[in-house]
């Protein structure tokens, strides 16, 4: 059988090396058209220049339009539960003013930031399921860059609560910013690997609600880390630093699978194969 | 210069960049469109619509490979033209044969292997280019044709098979 399926390569290979001698032959025959080729030259000059007049080719025009027409429902929402969050926490701060609640502010800083990776994951949701991407061909950005823009925004928005809340609840509390800001990020990066992982996973991609599900784990690990007095120990800094990291590896293998789906047309309703 | 600076100095307007283009690809396109067509006139009218369209969907370009993606246009052109062009070519259309190498034997191999390239079906026809003349590889070929890497072995099987059966018959005639 092996030796059927050997003699059948050697045998193809020998065939596309004698069509290979063929090719070559042929291009011997072959005479390229130069005044074929300058026309064509000269016809690309002339749309060149037609194209640099355009108003399109200044960016900074397209880049003040694109702000301009892109929908600012869903970042503004996210903005007013950034505020929201901060607030929550402040209004908490008012009924645990004291030293000895310090725990208890730490779990709501851990759990409250958790919330704003929906808005991130339904913005991105936004430009992949609303019939943009039949747009990209019409319109001058590309959905990968629209997307990756709404990323950036929503990923700088989250990470300005957030540090604004490891401020407030540190500041307070006397709790040393690094070791809190290790505290809310890791819960707050698990939640994002978990809901951009559920959108690289095509059966459950436009169940986003499912991502809440996974609130739960979350906020059962930071209410096990409240009660284990041992986690928030200068030791424990090292699972902590390690755990951040991993996050964050992770986080970013994700988003590279993301964007090589969304190139490839799986995510958007452009993939008709 | 690398294809990313080309094609940042082609979006310029940069006349040189136009010229390195041209230079750099339009034979190799043109002979593309040429074993896949079969005619010449056609193929010059096909290689140059390929640049313009190239020029002019610049901004939407996310492929890695410049000569690549100008293979996928020109494929998708001469797919077009066969589209439009029902009935197949015929050997006295071939007048591109011939021109620059006289010797007999040549002419005769490359004749040979017009009339077996026409006769094969376009799909295996475009694949046996890519991968005998181009030397692409089968991600390659499958990523420009638009089907899986085990289909694009399987024409690329078939189409040997066949191409050399064509011969074959030639060769007895």
């Amino acid at each position: 059988m092996n030796n059927k399926k050997t003699h059948r390569l050697c045998q193809m290979k020998s065939d596309a090396e004698d069509i290979k001698a063929l090719f070559t032959a042929a291009d011997r025959q072959l005479r390229i058209d130069e005044e074929r080729r300058e026309q064509t030259l000269a016809l690309l000059q002339q749309e060149a220049r037609s194209r640099a007049g355009r108003p399109l080719s200044d960016k900074l025009l397209l880049s003040g339009s694109l702000l301009r027409y892109t929908d600012r429902h869903l970042p503004c929402l996210h903005l007013l539960g950034c505020i929201a969050m901060l607030l929550a926490l402040l209004t908490m701060g008012l009924y645990f003013p004291t030293a000895q609640d310090a725990g208890v502010m730490v779990f709501a800083s851990m759990t409250l930031p958790c919330f704003l990776v929906f808005f991130s994951v339904f913005e991105f949701r936004q430009i992949c399921f609303t019939g943009m991407g039949e747009l990209s061909k019409t319109c001058f950005f590309h959905v990968r860059q629209l997307a990756a823009l709404s990323m950036i925004f929503s990923g700088i928005l989250n990470l300005m609560a957030v540090s604004a809340a490891i401020i407030l609840v540190g500041r307070q509390w006397k709790i040393r910013l690094l070791h809190l800001g290790l505290y809310v990020l890791v819960p707050f990066l698990f939640m994002q690997c978990v809901c951009f992982g559920c959108m690289l996973l095509e059966k459950i991609r436009r169940h986003t609600w499912l991502c809440a599900a996974f609130l739960l784990p979350t906020a059962v690990f930071s209410l096990a880390a409240f009660q284990s007095p041992a986690l928030y120990t200068e030791s424990a800094l090292f699972f902590w630093t390690a755990a951040l990291f991993a996050g964050i590896a992770i986080f970013a293998g994700e988003m590279k699978l993301l964007f090589a789906k969304l190139d490839k047309g799986e995510i958007l309703c452009t993939d008709w194969n | 210069m690398t294809d990313k600076e080309l094609i940042r100095k082609v979006h310029n307007g940069n006349k040189e960049a136009l010229n390195t283009l041209i230079s750099s690809y339009y034979d190799d396109i043109y002979r593309f469109c040429l074993y896949l067509t079969g005619q010449e006139a056609d193929s010059y009218d096909i290689t140059q619509e390929v640049f313009l369209r190239f020029i002019k969907y610049m901004d939407s370009y996310q492929h890695r490979n410049l000569k690549g993606y100008l293979l996928i246009i020109a494929r998708n052109l001469c797919r077009d033209h066969f589209h439009r062009r029902k009935e197949p070519v015929s050997i006295e259309e071939a007048v591109w044969l011939g021109r620059e190498d006289k010797r007999l034997s040549n002419l005769e191999d490359s004749l040979l292997l017009h009339k077996a390239l026409q006769q094969l079906p376009m799909k295996q026809r475009e694949i046996i280019v890519m991968r005998i003349y181009e030397e692409l590889p089968f991600h390659e070929i499958a990523r420009i044709t638009g089907c899986n890497l085990s289909t694009a072995k399987s024409r690329f099987r078939l189409g040997i098979k066949n191409l050399r059966n064509q011969l074959e018959d030639a060769d007895e005639q």
